[in-house]
């Protein structure tokens, strides 16, 4: 993981809101992703019923974690797994990395986990001496270019199969100008030596159940499989949010997570673990760890009004949604969390002091909310953490004045119908001379990269009234 | 303790939330489907990603089924397959009738290169779900890495463990009086879309995935 960057993000994203060859490399991929997704969601017929279900799973999970969580530790015990708590990142590295000491392990082959980012694990690793080796082809690009992934499933959207050629290339001595067959065909190649000779795989968790105490996994390359499968040590990362109470849950989950995040009706792979291999199994482990990780969840377990982000599933379909960040990409953002889930989470996981941008990086055009599979209202969330960002950090002045301007006008109809005129003419007299605009340095500074918009002819007031009296000459 | 601090902080956070009771899960509609309707919906289903449906009538067909793919697979064919009743003896019956070709039954602890140089491993599904194309495949006494390392698995299965959907599947399998440390869900071949959204098979698992359905099992 780079450096969390949160507070870069208002120079990030103005360098990537020019970067044209990024614009189509975004749109390219979640364009394609919302169109898969809204061909299988229409071909349920029980979408709506469905997406309440799993929303209604995991509320009830998330409001009964006191129990759960003691329940999963008791079952997964009991499977012969080991469970570990981690307070923050730091803590969960120095858990992975003890046992790692203790096993003796060199090298470590990851499946995907977005957890790992979020802690930063293979620099923790790295730091210690042991090789960490990311086995999704996205990450393992990613990791190559020395980049943070930059989507929550594709976590190499922003390179084209050129940028990918070239980086193998450069860094693996494979032929130029490889097609994306060939450059998989390699990572099979290399990867493979790895995943036989390492000591321990680390994977993520999309779900578990306190019930039976079972960690399932979702991945379509197999790499997950091989890491929780061929290596003598399984660790296993988890978010305390990513419980469900009763194995039936599974079922109903798995049957979102895939339509929402990649169009599909199941991945290719799903693990259900429970433990480490069992006398009468013949392959498999001999350890599985559990890491639970706080860093940040109980906080927003314990607002009210945040509490919902954590029914996130991390399918990414609010990312390939949103326009704004089909503009920026998801290094922008400068955190393992990019979009518009991202833009809510990060402020509780890391502090409102160090995220004062990112809940600002929306339309509230609702696009998120709309294709989320547990409907969490993301737009609702975002206009709160701007509210108390407003409350505690001070906004620049000249925003402040605008928004201080704005609420006396708009709440007096006198003025607000006596300066419309004025703002009317204002604003066509900066269209025909946009040089005016430098009087005035915040609307100068807002119109870098902005068309100011002109005012319409006729205000809403106005048509109102002339419709009312049959006399609208724009009426149909 | 970090564990009583995580688990105070959950705790002081859902502090007199009343929370009502979760209602059970319903079965799905695709549940009323007959055998014959099931597998027309699983096929389908599976081969929309890609995996290999063979429909076979007998023993026989399903053994000159499987002689087919060995010899598409590989001249000499390398073999690894499960111990379970059904995949032993199709698996026996077919390198049987191959020169050269050789068959591993995985029934103890084998190095995972052995497993890996073969050109093809063979599995019995232990449920199908008809929904989604998916096989079930459950651990004890069978190699995990068998489904996993050969560049093409064939999973053997009788139509009778069809069931409609995934929550069907996943309940059949919580009945069974034993546990599995890890059950393996498969729905097509290995896949990625990595790069530039291109789908490209066989990433880190099989290329290529066949699926041998047999109407009846019993001789």
């Amino acid at each position: 993981m780079a450096a969390i960057a949160t507070r870069d993000f208002r120079a990030r994203a103005a360098a990537a809101a020019g970067d044209t060859a990024l614009h189509r490399k975004l749109d390219a991929a979640s364009l394609r992703f919302l169109d898969k997704r809204a061909r299988v969601f229409a071909a349920l017929p029980d979408a709506d019923a469905r997406r309440d279900r799993a929303r209604a799973v995991k509320a009830h999970a998330i409001a009964t974690l006191d129990t759960l969580l003691p329940e999963l530790e008791r079952r997964f015990t009991a499977n012969g797994g080991i469970v570990h708590w981690a307070r923050d990142g730091a803590a969960a590295c120095a858990i992975v990395l003890d046992i790692a000491a203790r096993a003796g392990v060199r090298l470590v082959v990851k499946g995907k986990s977005m957890v790992s980012e979020e802690i930063g694990l293979n620099a923790c690793l790295e730091a210690a001496g042991i090789e960490a080796v990311e086995t999704d082809l996205g990450e393992y690009i990613v990791q190559l270019a020395g980049e943070p992934p930059s989507h929550i499933i594709t976590p190499a959207i922003h390179l084209s199969q050129d940028d990918v050629a070239a980086l193998f290339t450069a860094r693996l001595g494979e032929p130029l100008h490889s097609t994306a067959e060939a450059l998989t065909a390699a990572a099979r190649r290399l990867l493979r030596a790895k995943f036989r000779a390492a000591g321990m795989g680390v994977t993520g968790v999309n779900f578990a159940s306190a019930e039976s105490g079972t960690l399932v996994v979702v991945e379509n390359e197999g790499n997950g499989r091989m890491a929780l499968t061929l290596p003598r040590v399984h660790v296993a990362l988890m978010g305390i949010e990513k419980l469900v109470a009763r194995d039936e849950d599974f079922a109903p989950m798995l049957e979102l997570l895939p339509r929402s995040a990649t169009g599909q009706t199941l991945t290719s792979y799903v693990s259900l673990v429970t433990g480490p291999r069992r006398n009468d199994e013949i392959d498999g482990p001999e350890a599985v760890h559990l890491v639970l990780l706080d860093n940040g969840r109980t906080r927003l377990l314990a607002d009210p009004i945040m509490r919902e982000a954590l029914y996130c599933l991390r399918c990414g379909a609010c990312l390939n949604a949103c326009p704004v960040y089909r503009r920026i990409g998801g290094h922008a953002y400068g955190y393992a969390y990019s979009g518009p889930i991202g833009a809510v989470i990060a402020p509780a996981l890391l502090g409102i002091e160090r995220v004062p941008d990112l809940p600002f990086a929306s339309t509230l055009c609702g696009a998120c909310r709309d294709v989320c599979p547990v409907r969490i209202d993301i737009p609702r969330l975002l206009l709160a953490w701007r509210a108390r960002i407003a409350a505690a950090v001070p906004r620049a002045w000249g925003e402040r004045l605008l928004v201080r301007g704005w609420r006396w006008i708009a709440w007096s109809p006198r003025l607000y119908r006596a300066l419309t005129p004025i703002v009317r003419a204002g604003s066509a007299l900066v269209a025909r001379i946009p040089a005016l605009a430098r009087l005035a340095p915040p609307l100068a500074a807002w119109r870098r990269g902005r068309e100011l918009p002109r005012a319409a002819p006729r205000s809403f007031h106005e048509r109102w009234r002339d419709r009312r009296h049959g006399t609208d000459p724009d009426a149909p | 303790m970090p564990r009583e601090t995580i688990l105070n902080a959950v705790r002081a956070a859902l502090a007199g939330d009343r929370v009502p009771p979760l209602a059970p899960i319903a079965a799905g509609a695709a549940d009323a489907l007959d055998g014959a309707a099931l597998a027309v919906r699983f096929t389908h289903e599976a081969r929309a990603v890609g995996t290999i449906v063979h429909e076979v009538g007998s023993r026989a067909a399903a053994v000159d089924t499987l002689v087919a793919i060995l010899d598409a697979a590989a001249p000499a064919p390398r073999v690894v397959a499960w111990p379970t009743a059904l995949a032993r003896e199709l698996a026996t019956a077919a390198v049987a009738r191959i020169a050269g070709a050789d068959l591993r039954l995985v029934e103890r602890a084998t190095p995972a290169d052995a497993i890996a140089q073969a050109d093809l491993g063979i599995t019995e599904a232990d449920f199908l779900v008809a929904e989604s194309g998916t096989l079930v495949l459950r651990a004890r006494g069978r190699a995990r890495t068998v489904s996993l390392l050969p560049p093409t698995h064939v999973a053997v299965v009788g139509r009778e463990r069809l069931v409609a959907d995934l929550g069907a599947a996943l309940a059949r399998v919580r009945a069974m009086a034993d546990r599995d440390s890890c059950l393996t869900l498969i729905t097509g071949p290995s896949r990625t879309a990595d790069i530039e959204k291109k789908l490209v098979v066989g990433v880190h698992g099989p290329c290529t995935l066949h699926v041998v359905l047999l109407e009846r099992v019993e001789a």
